[in-house]
């Protein structure tokens, strides 16, 4: 079982495409190689086939390329493919998405097959005590409803309990679920609607939804475009200067690199400097990830970031005085 | 052009770069002198290949770089799969591959007669030794099933597919989630490509990319694991910036959700003491022979006993745990967040309320000091720190009067 295999690589899949293509011309295949490649495959692929080094074309009378191999067979599962699926199964997220027979049939069919990992060796040991409970059949109910009305592009009636006890009753187009490995719990991004008008942009903790109604509603086209909009606001882009103490700065482009950044190496300087940009949303997390590091780099902007982190010291600097 | 490809036969080569190029974007070319400028500019290439969007190039004083740039909240699919898209192959496999798919739809033949047909049907030629190998191959990956018949092995093409195993409907969202979350994710999106599936519904948030980039590696220390085997591998380490050979016992993999690290706890062969390297700094890993059996379920029993109590990597055989306290001002009434963070994040402290808007957390683990950046960022909260290891107070006290120095200062 190779896990890096030519066999699910991409020149494979465009010559299957190609060869499921049948007859084409040589404007037809550069067109598909183009589309499909990376962005040098065609150098190497369009020669391989024009002078038969992959000899599954002709050229026919008329110019075009004809496949000799009329089908180009899509792959079967393969063992590996099926290792990995055994192992996820095991996987109790897994209930959100199949039923218990659905999940107990795909098990019985692997039963020769080895699992590829055990879960129970591969420790996220610092995930935070919160996670949705998988167990839940509401939750699997309430999870398999939003998935249904995304995938059938549906509103929603949700009612929802906040965090702070406040009870939400209202329209909803979900259109994506956001998944955390850190907190293990999944956030539903969804438009909130008044009427026919958009209202809004909602995050809301799949846990905390106590129910859901699917609405059989007319959704306007640009639903989508309207949550990317929503989505995309509030960026901030926080300026830090790291220091070469404590492995500061290995430490630091590793934590941080799920987050859009642009850093610059000052030589004469020795010090790392880092724009970093978050979603407005993401600003106390980040401000908590960034106090952990404590002396060993300095928010220098913006302003009102910068505040804030002088507002926690201001605080602990008359705690410790008292 | 003459030697180079954008395909790689081997996974390191563009292992070691890609993950430079993501998280040392800052690196210039002349950073690089490990390696030969060669081998830097064909990766530096190749990359920009596979990951176009991604990929950008600038250049001050300092010199060129090259980085990786992306924003994680709102990709449908890791970027770094296009990695594992592109292993090179031969003119003959490429052509095999194909031609063999469709002499084998529906028909059992040996590899004799698949020469024959190739021969008269598609007027190529090929070695029956070369078919064989073939074969041989593509039945351990479980795409050929193979019968005997007397002496000769007959070989078809298994026409199982992925929806006997998962319902149609449900295989898109199926794959597209744990193929971003689950370990060895590449092989849920090999899935997703080869049945022309997109994730529409996902989005991830504190998605660590970059770690896919270790799982031909980690793929053997968790066989290693799994057959409870010692392995010699490969560190780097880039404190020392130097590459050494261990033997070791492969016992657990912990996976931080927090900063994307990847350790591999091992135990020493002679049962001494635990130790855990970054998964992704080990180049090369060899499978040995398996941990004396004697003592194999005990040490697993210990480790499961032990890990309970730690905190981050430092697991120890034989040391007390250290006991640390840190008292908190919270404000019940407002700040009740801060009381469930310290539940939340706290793996299995205590909180004990003191008084009035006074909290103690109390813990006991391995190492107190692996707790520091977590202590420091309740800065703004935080009455006391006591540990048995006086060293902690000492650095948090001190870490905090720098910062009063680097912020407050200037105000004054």
């Amino acid at each position: 079982m190779e896990i890096f295999s030519e066999i699910y690589g991409k020149y494979y899949r465009i010559m299957s495409r190609l060869l499921k293509n049948g007859t084409q011309t040589a404007a037809q295949m550069h067109d598909t190689i183009h589309k499909s490649g990376f962005g040098e495959t065609e150098l190497y692929f369009e020669p391989s086939i024009r002078e038969e080094s992959w000899p599954l074309f002709r050229k026919n009378s008329s110019g075009d390329y004809e496949p000799i191999v009329k089908t180009g067979q899509t792959l079967p599962p393969t063992l590996l493919e099926k290792a990995w699926l055994k192992a996820v199964l095991e996987d109790e997220k897994a209930k959100l998405f199949l039923s218990p027979d659905e999940i107990v049939a795909a098990k019985e069919k692997l039963s020769d097959v080895a699992p590829l990992f055990n879960g129970n060796n591969i420790i996220n040991f610092d995930q935070f005590d919160i996670g949705d409970d998988y167990e839940s059949h509401t939750i699997q109910r309430h999870f398999s409803l939003l998935l249904e009305a995304m995938n059938r592009k549906k509103a929603v009636r949700l009612n929802y309990l906040s965090a702070r006890g406040k009870e939400i009753d209202g329209l909803f187009i979900p259109c994506k679920f956001e998944y955390s490995p850190k907190n293990d719990r999944f956030r539903l991004l969804a438009v909130e609607l008044d009427n026919d008008c958009y209202k809004g942009y909602s995050v809301l903790n799949l846990g905390r939804i106590q129910n859901i109604e699917l609405i059989d509603m007319e959704l306007q086209e640009d639903y989508q475009q309207y949550f990317l909009s929503k989505r995309n606001k509030g960026e901030k882009i926080i300026d830090i200067e790291l220091y070469d103490e404590r492995n500061a700065m290995e430490r630091f482009m590793v934590e941080f690199s799920n987050y859009q950044k642009e850093a610059v190496y000052d030589k004469e300087r020795d010090i790392l400097k880092v724009k970093l940009y978050i979603d407005g949303l993401d600003a106390t997390e980040v401000l908590i990830k960034l106090l952990g590091f404590g002396p060993v780099l300095k928010v220098l902007g913006p302003s009102d970031f910068v505040e804030l982190i002088k507002e926690r010291l201001r605080k602990q600097q008359s705690l410790s005085q008292n | 052009m003459a030697g180079y490809n954008e395909l790689v036969k081997n996974f390191s080569k563009i292992r070691d770069y890609m993950r430079e190029f993501f998280i040392y974007g800052y690196k210039t070319r002349d950073d690089y002198d490990q390696k030969s400028a060669r081998s830097y500019d064909d990766a530096r290439r190749r990359i920009n290949s596979l990951l176009d969007d991604y990929v950008t190039f600038s250049q001050d004083k300092n010199g060129r770089r090259t980085s990786i740039t992306i924003s994680t909240n709102n990709i449908s699919s890791n970027p770094f799969y296009a990695a594992y898209a592109s292993k090179s192959f031969t003119d003959n496999d490429i052509t095999l591959h194909f031609l063999l798919m469709e002499i084998l739809d529906g028909q059992s033949l040996t590899a004799d007669e698949i020469a024959d047909v190739i021969s008269y049907k598609y007027e190529l030629l090929f070695e029956t030794q070369t078919i064989r190998k073939k074969l041989k191959e593509y039945q351990n990956e479980g795409i050929f099933l193979v019968e005997k018949e007397g002496h000769a092995n007959k070989y078809t093409l298994n026409k199982e597919k992925i929806t006997d195993y998962i319902p149609k409907e449900k295989l898109a969202d199926f794959l597209a989630f744990f193929s971003e979350v689950a370990p060895f994710g590449e092989v849920g999106n090999y899935l997703m490509q080869e049945n022309d599936l997109q994730n529409d519904n996902f989005w991830f948030k504190h998605h660590y990319l970059a770690k896919v980039l270790d799982d031909p590696i980690l793929i053997d220390i968790v066989k290693a694991i799994e057959e409870k085997r010692c392995i010699q591998f490969t560190n780097y380490s880039e404190r020392l910036e130097d590459t050494r050979a261990f033997i070791a016992f492969p016992m657990k993999i912990l996976s931080s959700v927090q900063n994307g690290r990847r350790f591999v706890l091992m135990l020493s062969v002679d049962r001494r003491f635990y130790t855990c390297f970054r998964l992704d700094y080990i180049k090369e890993v060899k499978l040995l022979d398996p941990f004396p059996k004697r003592f194999v379920d005990d040490e697993i029993a210990l480790l499961d006993k032990k890990i309970a109590s730690a905190w981050g990597m430092s697991v120890k055989r034989a040391a007390r745990l250290d006991k640390l306290e840190m008292e908190l001002f919270v404000d019940e009434e407002k700040e009740q967040y801060i009381l469930e963070r310290l539940k939340m994040e706290g793996r299995k402290g205590t909180v004990e309320r003191l008084g009035d808007n006074h909290f103690k957390y109390t813990t006991s683990t391995f190492d107190a000091g692996e707790m520091l950046p977590w202590i420091k960022s309740f800065t703004g909260r935080v009455i006391s720190v006591s540990s048995q290891n006086p060293k902690i107070k000492e650095v948090f006290e001190t870490d905090i009067e720098r910062m009063y120095e680097m912020y407050l200062q200037e105000d004054e």
